[in-house]
Order: C-alpha cells, then sequence, then structure tokens
C-alpha cells in the first residue's frame, strides 16, 4: 500500500515536473516564433518585436473587414463565413510557419540531451501555434464580432460564442498540421522525411484554402429547399461544424443538425489533438534527430541528373549559354528539389496559388457566376494568377537556412548578380511556371475548348516574362543568399505581392471585356507590345545594377 | 556487471553505486540506419573521475555514440547505464545527469545569452536565483561580462563567447557526466588553456568526462584514457602512454594514423601538390 501511495506521489510529482518543462518550452518557442532568427551577426539586438506584431495584427484587422459581407445573413450562415475564412487565414499561417517552427534542424543538438520529451517540446509547440493562432483570429475576427453583435440577429452573446468556437478551430487547425506531419513521419520514415513532409504541408494549405473559398460558396447558394442537401455536404466541412457550435452556443439556428455539427466540432477537435500529441509524439524525437543526418544519396543523383537533361535540350542550352546562368539553374533547380527549408517555403504558399486557379474555373464558369462576374473573368484570371506564380516564387527563392552560402556570390569575379538572377528566373519559368500554365491550358481545351475557355489565358500568360522581371525591380535577387527571417519581417514584400495581385485582376478585367467586345486577338498584340517594352526597361535596369555595396 | 550495477543501485543509490562500480557501462550497443552500422556492439567501462578521449576519423561513429549515451538517439539494440541509470528505461534520467556539449555547438541565436541560460536552468528545474548565481560564478570563470549576455543575442556574439555559453549550458546543473564534442573549437588560447583545467578539476571532483576531439595532442595531454573508434568497431582502448609503448609509436597522432589508415596520406598530399603545381 505504501509503495503504491509512493508511486502515486511519484507520477503527480512526475506530471508537475512535465508541465513545467512544456510551459518553459512553450515560454520558449512563442519567444523565438515571435522574435525569428537575427540575419546578421552585426546589430542583432532586442527590438521592434512589438512594433512587427502590431503590424501583422492591425494587417488581419484590416482583412477582418470582408466581414461587412455577412451583415445581411443569419448567425449560422455568418458565424460559418467566418470560420471559414479564419480557418483559411491561420490554416495558410500555419502551414507556411509550421514546418521551420517543427522541424528545426538545430534542435536536436540544443534540446534532445536534456530532460525534455519528444511529446513535451511537440506539446509545446503546439501550445505556440495555438497562441499565434488564436492572436491573428482574434483580429481577424474584430469586425465580425461586431456584425455579431451589432448587424442583424445581433446578440451580445455571439463574442463569448463566436471566440470559444473560433480557439477550438484553432486548435483543430494546430493539431491538423501536427498530425499531417506525425502521420507521415509515421507511414514514411525518416528516409523520405522531406518529400512528405511538403506534401503534408501542401495538403493542409490547398485544403484550408478551398475549405475558406468553398463554404462561402455552398452558404450563398444555400438557400430554403437546399438547406437540407448543403448541410450534407458541411458535414466533411470544418468551418460549419465551428458555425454550428457558435449558432448553439449563442442560442440561435439551434436545431438537431447544428447541434449535431457542433459536438462533432468538440469531439473531432479532442481527437485531432490527441492523436497529433499524444499518439504520433513518439516518432518525433527520432525525426528531430534524423534531421541533421545525412540523406539518401541517391535522391540527390537523381535530381542532379534532371537539371543536366534540361540543360541538354538544344532550345534551353541556347537559352542558357551564359555559364553563370546555368550555374544559377542548377542551383535552383537542387534547392527547389532538394533543400528542405526551401520546399517547406515555397511549394505550400505555391499550392495555394496554383488553388486559386483551380477554383476559380471550377466554382465560376460553372454557371452560377456571382454579380458582375463572368465565365471569363474567371478564366483569365486564372491565367493571371497562374502567370504571377514566378514573381511569388522569385521573392520566396531569395531566402534559404544556409544563407550564409550565398558569400561565395560575393567572394566570386562577378561584376552584377544579374546572370545568378536571370539563372534562377529562367529555372522557375521552365520547370514551375511553364508546366502549370500548360496544365491548365490542357484542362480548358479538355473542358471548354479554344474559343471558350483556353485562349482567354493567353493575356494572362503573355505577362509572365514581366513578372519574372518584376523582382529584379525591387531589390538585388541572388538565389538562397538571404535568412529566412528577412522574409517574415518584410511588410513591403506584402503589399508588392498586393501590386501584383492587383494587376493580374486588371489583366483578367481587361481579358473579359475585350472578349465581350470581340477584342481579344487586338488585346493580346498591344499586351504583348507592352510587355516587350517593359521587360526591356526592366532588364536593363537589371543587368546594368552592381552589387549592393552592403548586403548587411 | 550490469547485474552487480543493478544491484549495487538498490542497494546504495545511483550516485554510490557508479562510484563504486563504473560511472558509465555500455553493453553491445549497437546503432543502424537503415541498412547502414554506425556503431556496432560497443562494449565499455568508465569510471568515476575519468577523463577519456573518444577518438575516430571522420564518420567512425562517435558522434551517434555520444548521442546514444546521451539519450538523443535510441540504440538499435544492447544497452548502457550511466550513473546508476538504464538509458532504455530510463532515458529522461539519464538526459539529468549528463551534460552535453555538440560538435555544431548549436544554440537559438535569437535569445540572449542570459535567456538561453535561463531557459535551460529552467529545464533541469534549478530556481531562477540559483540559476543566476551559478551563472555568474561561469561568467567569473570564462571573463565574460554579464552585459555580452543581456545586451546582445547569441547570434551577435562572437563564436567563442557562443562556444562558451554552450559549455556552461553543460554544466549549469552540475552533471555526473560530461560529454563534450570538440568543445574547442573556436576557443581562443587562453579560454582553451581555461576550459582545459576546468575538465580535469571536474574530474578530481569525480565528474566523468568523455572528450571527443580530432585535436590528438589535446587528447593526449589531458585525457587519462584514450578509446578509438573507427567504421563504428572500438579498435583500440588504453592509458595514452601504455598504448604509446605498446605499439612502439612516440605520438598519439601517429599511432592514431597508423591504426586508421591514414599512412598514405603524406605520400598523397605530396603528389597532389606536384599536379596542383603544374
Amino acid at each position: 500500500m505504501r509503495r503504491v501511495n509512493r508511486h502515486g506521489g511519484g507520477e503527480v510529482a512526475a506530471s508537475k515536473r512535465a508541465l513545467s518543462v512544456v510551459w518553459v518550452l512553450a515560454g520558449l518557442f512563442l519567444r523565438l516564433f515571435l522574435r525569428g532568427r537575427p540575419r546578421s551577426m552585426a546589430g542583432a539586438t532586442v527590438s521592434g518585436l512589438t512594433l512587427r506584431v502590431v503590424g501583422v495584427l492591425l494587417l488581419y484587422l484590416l482583412m477582418g473587414v470582408m466581414a461587412l459581407s455577412t451583415w445581411k445573413l443569419g448567425i449560422f450562415e455568418r458565424s460559418t463565413t467566418l470560420h471559414a475564412f479564419t480557418l483559411m487565414m491561420v490554416g495558410m499561417m500555419m502551414a507556411g510557419s509550421s514546418g521551420t517552427l517543427l522541424f528545426n534542424a538545430e534542435e536536436a543538438d540544443i534540446l534532445l540531451h536534456r530532460p525534455v520529451t519528444p511529446r513535451a517540446l511537440l506539446a509545446a509547440k503546439v501550445c505556440v501555434m495555438v497562441a499565434a493562432g488564436v492572436g491573428l483570429a482574434l483580429a481577424l475576427n474584430v469586425v465580425g464580432l461586431v456584425v455579431g453583435v451589432w448587424g442583424p440577429h445581433g446578440s451580445w452573446l455571439f463574442v463569448p460564442a463566436h471566440v470559444c468556437a473560433m480557439v477550438l478551430e484553432v486548435v483543430f487547425a494546430a493539431s491538423l498540421v501536427t498530425l499531417a506531419y506525425g502521420w507521415c513521419l509515421r507511414c514514411f520514415g525518416r528516409e523520405r522525411l522531406d518529400n512528405f513532409m511538403t506534401v503534408a504541408q501542401v495538403v493542409v494549405a490547398v485544403g484550408a484554402m478551398a475549405g475558406g473559398q468553398l463554404v462561402p460558396r455552398l452558404l450563398l447558394r444555400m438557400d430554403g429547399a437546399d438547406v437540407g442537401e448543403a448541410m450534407r455536404w458541411m458535414v466533411i466541412l470544418p468551418p460549419a461544424w465551428f458555425g454550428a457550435l457558435t449558432a448553439v452556443l449563442t442560442g440561435g439556428s439551434v436545431s438537431g443538425l447544428t447541434i449535431g455539427l457542433a459536438v462533432w466540432g468538440v469531439v473531432a477537435t479532442g481527437l485531432v489533438a490527441w492523436l497529433a500529441v499524444g499518439r504520433l509524439s513518439a516518432a518525433y524525437g527520432d525525426a528531430l534527430t534524423a534531421l541533421n543526418e545525412a540523406g539518401p544519396a541517391a535522391v540527390g543523383a537523381r535530381h542532379g541528373r534532371l537539371a543536366e537533361r534540361v540543360l541538354d535540350w538544344p532550345l534551353v542550352g541556347r537559352w542558357l549559354a551564359d555559364p553563370v546562368e546555368r550555374a544559377a539553374f542548377k542551383l535552383t533547380v537542387a534547392g527547389l528539389l532538394r533543400a528542405r527549408d526551401v520546399k517547406l517555403r515555397i511549394y505550400p504558399q505555391l499550392a495555394q496559388l496554383c488553388a486559386y486557379p483551380v477554383i476559380f474555373l471550377v466554382v465560376l464558369p460553372g454557371g452560377n457566376p456571382g454579380p458582375g462576374e463572368t465565365s471569363g473573368f474567371g478564366i483569365a484570371f486564372a491565367g493571371a494568377m497562374a502567370s504571377t506564380m514566378v514573381f511569388n516564387t522569385l521573392e520566396m527563392l531569395r531566402f534559404s537556412d544556409h544563407w550564409r552560402g550565398g558569400e561565395i556570390f560575393r567572394a566570386a569575379p562577378l561584376s552584377s548578380p544579374a546572370p545568378l538572377f536571370h539563372g534562377a528566373r529562367k529555372a522557375v519559368l521552365l520547370l514551375l511556371c511553364g508546366p502549370v500554365a500548360l496544365l491548365l491550358t490542357g484542362v480548358l481545351l479538355l473542358w471548354k475548348g479554344w474559343s471558350g475557355g483556353a485562349l482567354l489565358l493567353l493575356p494572362g500568360f503573355c505577362a509572365m516574362p514581366f513578372f519574372s522581371l518584376l523582382p529584379g525591380l525591387w531589390h538585388t535577387v541572388v538565389p538562397f543568399a538571404e535568412a529566412p527571417e528577412q522574409a517574415r519581417n518584410m511588410s513591403a514584400g506584402f503589399l508588392r505581392m498586393v501590386v501584383v495581385l492587383g494587376a493580374a485582376l486588371v489583366i483578367a478585367a481587361a481579358t473579359s471585356w475585350a472578349d465581350e467586345q470581340g477584342w481579344l486577338g487586338l488585346l493580346l498584340i498591344v499586351e504583348m507590345g507592352l510587355v516587350f517594352v517593359a521587360s526591356g526597361a526592366l532588364r536593363l535596369g537589371i543587368d546594368g545594377r552592381p552589387w549592393p555595396r552592403d548586403d548587411g | 556487471m550490469m547485474a552487480v550495477m543493478r544491484v549495487a543501485k538498490w542497494l546504495w543509490g545511483g550516485r554510490l553505486c557508479a562510484l563504486m562500480v563504473g560511472m558509465i557501462a555500455v553493453r553491445e550497443l549497437t546503432k543502424c540506419f537503415g541498412s547502414q552500422v554506425a556503431v556496432q556492439a560497443l562494449t565499455l567501462d568508465i569510471a568515476a573521475g575519468q577523463i577519456v578521449g573518444l577518438l575516430g576519423p571522420n564518420g567512425a561513429g562517435k558522434s551517434t555514440t555520444l548521442k546514444m549515451l546521451t539519450g538523443m538517439l535510441e540504440p538499435t539494440s544492447g544497452t548502457a547505464v550511466i550513473a546508476g541509470c538504464d538509458l532504455r528505461s530510463d532515458a529522461l534520467g539519464v538526459k539529468r545527469l549528463v551534460g552535453f556539449v555538440p560538435e555544431s555547438g548549436a544554440l537559438y541565436e535569437s535569445l540572449t545569452g542570459m535567456e538561453f541560460l535561463e531557459m535551460v536552468a529552467a529545464l533541469y528545474g534549478i530556481p531562477a536565483a540559483a540559476a543566476r548565481e551559478r551563472i555568474q560564478e561561469f561568467l567569473a570563470f570564462f571573463d565574460l561580462g554579464m552585459s555580452t549576455l543581456t545586451d546582445k543575442l547569441l547570434a551577435a556574439c562572437s563564436k567563442g563567447t557562443r562556444r562558451k555559453v554552450a559549455i556552461i549550458a553543460a554544466l549549469l546543473h552540475n552533471p555526473q557526466v560530461i560529454f563534450f564534442d570538440e568543445p574547442l573549437d573556436g576557443l581562443d588560447a587562453s579560454a582553451s588553456a581555461g576550459f582545459k583545467a576546468l575538465i580535469q578539476s571536474l574530474a578530481r571532483s569525480g565528474r566523468t568526462v568523455v572528450y571527443s576531439s580530432h585535436l590528438l595532442d589535446v587528447v593526449e595531454r589531458v585525457c587519462d584514457r584514450v578509446i578509438v573508434i573507427d567504421r563504428g568497431r572500438l579498435i583500440l582502448d588504453g592509458v595514452p602512454g601504455e598504448l604509446l609503448a605498446a605499439h612502439g609509436e612516440a605520438t598519439l597522432e601517429r599511432l592514431f594514423t597508423r591504426l586508421t589508415g591514414g599512412t598514405e596520406m603524406a605520400e598523397k598530399a605530396a603528389s597532389f601538390a606536384r599536379t596542383f603545381a603544374s
């Protein structure tokens, strides 16, 4: 009996110790998450954090203005729309940043020889993801909460109910991301970890985005008699679960179905969290240690051959005649295929960009376009979005965990970084954007034929050379030569992406209008002329620019 | 031996048992990565208060051995008992008793040195006030100003300072066994001398030190015993002076080169230099 008590006491003490370790680690990871790693040795001090956090929260608050569009909706529809938007934004944030948070290659050397279990490590990281997610979700939902209180069917109860459901939704998102990684680790092992980590992140990012886009559209189509049918679909869409939870807690739209959805939301969140942190954490420690071990050599060799093979194509060989451009091309291909951090940063975001055209293709031309939208606009926007991929990819390609390796370019006898930029640009055009453009064209050709569909993609694709040169207008683009934390610090980068998105919208609107007027051919000729002149001017500026004096 | 240790632990507790029987007892420790055997059936005993040099060419399995003994990697087979704690059944217990300075010297660079050390202290359950006091003592020993640790992020510190912080983080909880993997990397001459004196003092106070390095002259001067691993297997184990006498070599470097098949390197270098010149 005495022994039992002693054991019981020991277990309590061990649990307390484990909780205190989780607490310490959560504090650490939150600090690291907010602070990021400093870029250079010089001038690294503790400052600017508050400003950055406030800036991000303000940005999310502004994006939350979309909640005004839910003014006329009922409680369930409104909260589901808000949850869909929240899940999309928070899910994309988590998909984008969880890779570096969960799989820091140096972490094993820092922490795993200390009294820390993989489960504590994982739990602390999930806590940080939840904390960051809740912060962003709150900022995103401020306007939604105002609408929920003062809008039609408004109630003060909406605030606590929606916040509760939102916290649960963030826990669900964080657990789902972690579960995706844990499942990949368990099923595929460390040898194929890199590839599957990227796949898992892509799936989560696309899922979050598709859910965020599709649920509000389902709700807009749901009127009267269609409710039952639409509800059946909503059983598999998480925003509907949390929307139902808000509705039930508020006391509005209470029905058997909403109660069922709400209960399922709570159960599913608990289940996913338990699976992610409880069941699959064992493989996490091994994976963390394995990150520093050498990967299978055969993979590198295969990817190496791919770059060589592409360069052997006669036209490509002539296009990449400059040896420095060829070297940058090979480096970019290697980074895109092999570098874990680069893949985790680029592919989830690219997947979201790819998902936009698909959603526009699937939803807009499908016989029920929204007010002011035509099927032509959807297709043209898909083409323009696909062509902006080159801009976004090149912006992201500047960053790498191994950015110090970029110092070799400064040491090499190169008068300008331009050939490095062009090599990277051509790799992205040839291996990422080209195939995506071909795929979209193929889908449209099969689906709608030339005149009804594929032709409308061309104005977007025509702008691709211009978009590919655009990053060089703003800064020196050398592949993998800047610390990834720089990307997180740049609000200017976000503004640039907004400008490019605006350009894509303009192209799509012009294409749609020209198509309706029967002037598509003329538009193409004018656009090609403009792109030729603008690209030439950009190229002249980029090629003549020397290395900046101080790159940090 | 393992049974004796378990009985001793049951009778007298971990620390006393380790003092009587041996601080580290490794039996048939093996680690495989897929089909590749990194460490093969390693068996050795290390007594309390010993400084043991762990040597081997690149890829010999030194770091894997250290990672297994510090609980970072789970062995494929075999056992190890450290200060009375079984690595397989009580890895967390082992981790509380050991300190480790990894070769990478990795730290969270966006923390200040003080933030990092306080975080480490909290992981071992050291109260904040006691941790600060202990950190002050280490700072005085390493001639580091407090402002270096509080005003700058670790990214902004010199390599030597970061290495010192990694060493302090390994010793902060007063471990019984300390594993060093290339600890002198980045330290200047004076700090290196201080560090060597420190590990000798630690050993005199009963701590066991396992020191992995490629600096063979340092190992020869500092260590009581040398273990050489090659291709995952233990190929040499003994007191440096005795080993040199037994193999008829003047220095540990020459003996190591001979044992690990590196004798032809001088010839290779000469041949390569000729090619380079032409």
